[in-house]
């Protein structure tokens, strides 16, 4: 203890070089735990996008489907009934969710407004001409359980939300065969008085009102029956409604051609679609026969996916499954795990017990699925950490400077120890306990500077003033956050202080080989 | 030393010789396991007949007929009806099985459309899935809009005698044109020697491999004496288990068809 206090004593002799000195210690630890915290931070950003939407943190899959994601590869009911309860009893896994993915043909269906003939005239068929059909896209068919699906990603919360105003007024005055200018002030002096905010849930019960009014003769075309007043309702229903995920019950149950949809913007913007339009979907099924269903939008997500955006359905997955001729199958489960940063553990331990319990069955984390993502997070981190050791490299040199200009300054006072008998072995062991003593004190400072920092960067972010950064098919977010990690001050810590040490080998150097008469005569 | 020397210009002369039999021997890369050396060789415009002696014997200028397709991978059978303009205009609809019926497909151009009469939407096909699957059958969508483009699609090269189950034949290879949009590195379309009727087509993909066969069957006579296959079958030649087959079950060539057959309401018409 003695020992340690003289070297406390020592560090304080030239009070201006060892607060010079520990400052560079203090502002390098700071400094490389915010970098730290940041790139951390990024990456699990980017992570996020991916595993919050498409990915999962896991996926069990039948072996093949990532080469080949076709419906012959699917998971059966049976598989299902045995790998569901083992999933929810692994301790890991906090949700799970099936999907059954395919591929199809999405158009738009034309408006059928309350009261167009049967016939398609409404679809401008009069001239037959088959350039006017709707463009039609590829798609990327997702069939959710809404539901389940809600625990393992945040495609329901990804959904855009909306004021129907705009789509409820053009329908109403459409439902109602008026002009636009007429229907438009009717419907929406019916609106306001369901509702003075107008959110559009209100409109739905007012026009349904106004279609009852319209059927009892108070209104427009009040000879048109029942069925058109069905319609006039109906199509309240579907746009003055706001836009949301798909309804955890499967809707129409005794409808297999009509449902539900959710599409990403980018389909969404290419079809010309919005929430309470039709589109229809022919795909092929598992069988081979053609497939085809309609529709209503209740939703129009825009995610962290660039892909998803672009080119994904979402509806029911069991009405979607039936009509393939899978009935109660899946493509894949999805997981979500506690500890996201544990997901590629707990999928390899997931794995094993799978492949032994359904052979042919896999189980994949985010890094097996999306490899190129997992390449570029990994590239960033080598580069980054390579980059901090070459500047720090540069932070070695000053501090060999200052702890050699400080020996330097001593040369007299070690030559007097080494008369007096101290050993140089002693003066050595001193000189290096007061290089630790400053920089653990310098970097306590510069760990508490940067975990203040951090906080900052946690909570407010960095704005980097764009509108959307891609990377390996997913969208970073405009705003960084730093994240609290134990492996900053650790590294950060580490780091300096090995390079202080290495500072004080040649000083120490030079004081193994001083004869105490050269030190004296030294000035 | 003279002698020496008159023994080494006697082994190259017997090498020198011997070269050009030896790489007649050699089976080229594209020449099938069957192929025999050229008894003659083939005449200078052999490769253009071939070519021009196929579209006219496949095409007339119209066409109406009933067909089954035979999809083996799925254990199905469709029948259907279909209506065809050469060049480019084309519709065809399922009539059986009725779960099915109604379904229909349109060509015009290059262009292909879909009608489905459940939810009755017409759908043109992208560009982006014309190499998906035509019907659920091992032809692809850009088969049925690009079936009659080998001249304007494809450079011939020169025909080499080969072989078939038995059957002498000529093998053309046919390499796509620089600016043709093709998915194909190659075709090797191989006819019968006697009389040119088509009896096999190679499609090779961008690796050089073999990616699937199209045989025709069943040549008879028509009305107006050509010699017509009545079943055409597909084989995947990369996956197995996967063929299929069409079987025409009557065809009648007309000298033309209106043009209202191949639009939207034609396209409808079934349901």
């Amino acid at each position: 203890m003695q020992f340690l206090g003289l070297c406390w004593r020592d560090i304080g002799r030239n009070r201006r070089r060892s607060v010079l000195t520990g400052l560079v210690m203090g502002f390098s630890v700071m400094a490389m735990m915010a970098v730290i915290a940041l790139n951390e931070g990024s990456h699990r950003q980017l992570i996020e996008s991916a595993t919050d939407t498409l990915l999962g943190h896991a996926q069990i899959q039948r072996e093949g489907f990532r080469e080949q994601p076709d419906l012959e590869h699917h998971l059966t009911p049976a598989e299902l009934a045995v790998l569901a309860p083992e999933v929810q009893a692994a301790e890991d896994v906090k949700a799970w969710a099936p999907r059954l993915v395919t591929g199809g043909l999405v158009s738009r269906k034309a408006h059928e407004a309350p009261g167009a003939d049967d016939d398609g005239a409404a679809e401008g068929d009069a001239g037959g001409s088959v350039e006017d059909s709707a463009a039609a896209e590829g798609a990327f068919v997702l069939g959710v359980e809404p539901a389940r699906e809600r625990q393992v990603s945040r495609l329901a919360a990804s959904v855009l939300p909306d004021r129907p105003r705009a789509r409820c007024l053009r329908a109403c005055g459409a439902a109602l065969g008026l002009a636009k200018a007429a229907g438009d002030a009717r419907c929406e002096a019916a609106c306001r008085e369901a509702e003075p905010g107008f959110e559009g849930a209100a409109c739905a019960t007012a026009g349904t009102r106004l279609c009852g009014e319209r059927a009892t003769g108070s209104g427009p075309r009040a000879d048109e029956g029942e069925d058109a007043t069905a319609r006039c309702r109906a199509t309240f229903l579907e746009y003055c409604e706001p836009a949301r995920f798909l309804a955890d019950a499967t809707p129409l149950p005794d409808q297999p051609w009509l449902g539900e949809a959710v599409l990403g913007s980018g389909l969404a913007a290419m079809l010309g679609v919005d929430v309470g339009d039709r589109v229809a979907l022919t795909t092929g099924t598992a069988t081979g026969r053609p497939f085809a269903t309609l529709y209503r939008v209740t939703g129009v997500l825009h995610s962290g996916s660039v892909e998803l955006n672009r080119t994904t359905l979402l509806t029911h997955l069991d009405k979607l499954a039936a009509g393939l001729d899978l009935p109660g199958a899946a493509s894949v489960l999805v997981l979500a795990v506690h500890y996201p940063a544990a997901a590629p553990e707990v999928a390899a331990a997931l794995d094993r017990r799978v492949t032994s319990l359904t052979p042919g069955l896999r189980a994949w984390s985010w890094r097996e699925l999306s490899p190129e993502l997992y390449i570029v997070i990994l590239l960033d981190s080598v580069s980054l950490y390579v980059t901090l050791i070459l500047m720090f490299t540069v932070i070695g040199v000053i501090l060999i400077n200052i702890v050699t200009m400080s020996v330097l300054e001593r040369t007299r006072e070690y030559g007097v120890r080494l008369a007096l008998g101290e050993s140089p072995r002693r003066i050595l062991w001193g000189l290096v306990t007061e290089t630790c003593l400053l920089c653990l004190a310098s970097a306590a400072v510069g760990v508490v500077l940067g975990e203040g920092l951090t906080w900052l960067m946690h909570t407010r972010g960095i704005d980097l003033g764009v509108d959307q950064v891609q990377v390996a098919g997913v969208l970073g977010q405009a705003v960084i956050y730093g994240d609290f990690t134990l492996l900053a001050p650790v590294f950060s810590v580490a780091t300096v202080l090995g390079f202080s040490l290495l500072g004080s080998l040649y000083p120490a150097w030079r004081i193994h080989r001083l004869r105490p008469v050269d030190a004296l005569r030294f000035s | 030393m003279g002698i020496a020397m008159t023994r080494v210009g006697l082994a190259l002369l017997v090498l020198l010789a011997a070269l050009p039999t030896a790489a007649q021997v050699a089976p080229g890369p594209s020449a099938p396991a069957n192929a025999t050396s050229a008894a003659a060789a083939p005449p200078a415009d052999l490769a253009r007949r071939i070519i021009d002696d196929v579209e006219a014997r496949m095409r007339g200028k119209a066409s109406v007929g009933t067909l089954e397709m035979v999809i083996e991978r799925y254990h199905r059978t469709l029948r259907m009806d279909f209506q065809e303009v050469f060049p480019d205009r084309s519709l065809v609809r399922i009539t059986a099985p009725a779960e099915d019926a109604g379904v229909a497909s349109l060509k015009r151009g290059h262009d292909l459309w879909t009608y489905n009469p459940r939810i009755d939407q017409v759908q043109k096909i992208p560009p982006a899935l014309m190499l998906d699957a035509w019907m659920g059958s091992e032809f692809t969508n850009d088969d049925v809009s690009r079936g009659s483009s080998l001249k304007l699609d494809y450079e011939t090269g020169s025909a080499e005698a080969a072989t078939r189950d038995g059957v002498p034949t000529w093998r053309l290879v046919l390499v796509p044109r620089p600016d043709s949009p093709v998915v194909w590195e190659k075709l090797v379309l191989e006819v019968a020697r006697d009389d040119l009727r088509p009896l096999a087509q190679e499609f090779y993909d961008e690796r050089g491999k073999l990616a699937r066969v199209l045989l025709f069957k069943d040549f008879r006579s028509m009305p107006d004496g050509r010699l017509y296959p009545f079943v055409w079958r597909m084989e995947n030649r990369q996956e197995a288990g996967r063929a299929t087959e069409i079987r025409v079950q009557a065809m009648e060539f007309k000298d033309g068809l209106p043009d209202a057959v191949f639009s939207q309401r034609g396209l409808k018409r079934g349901r």
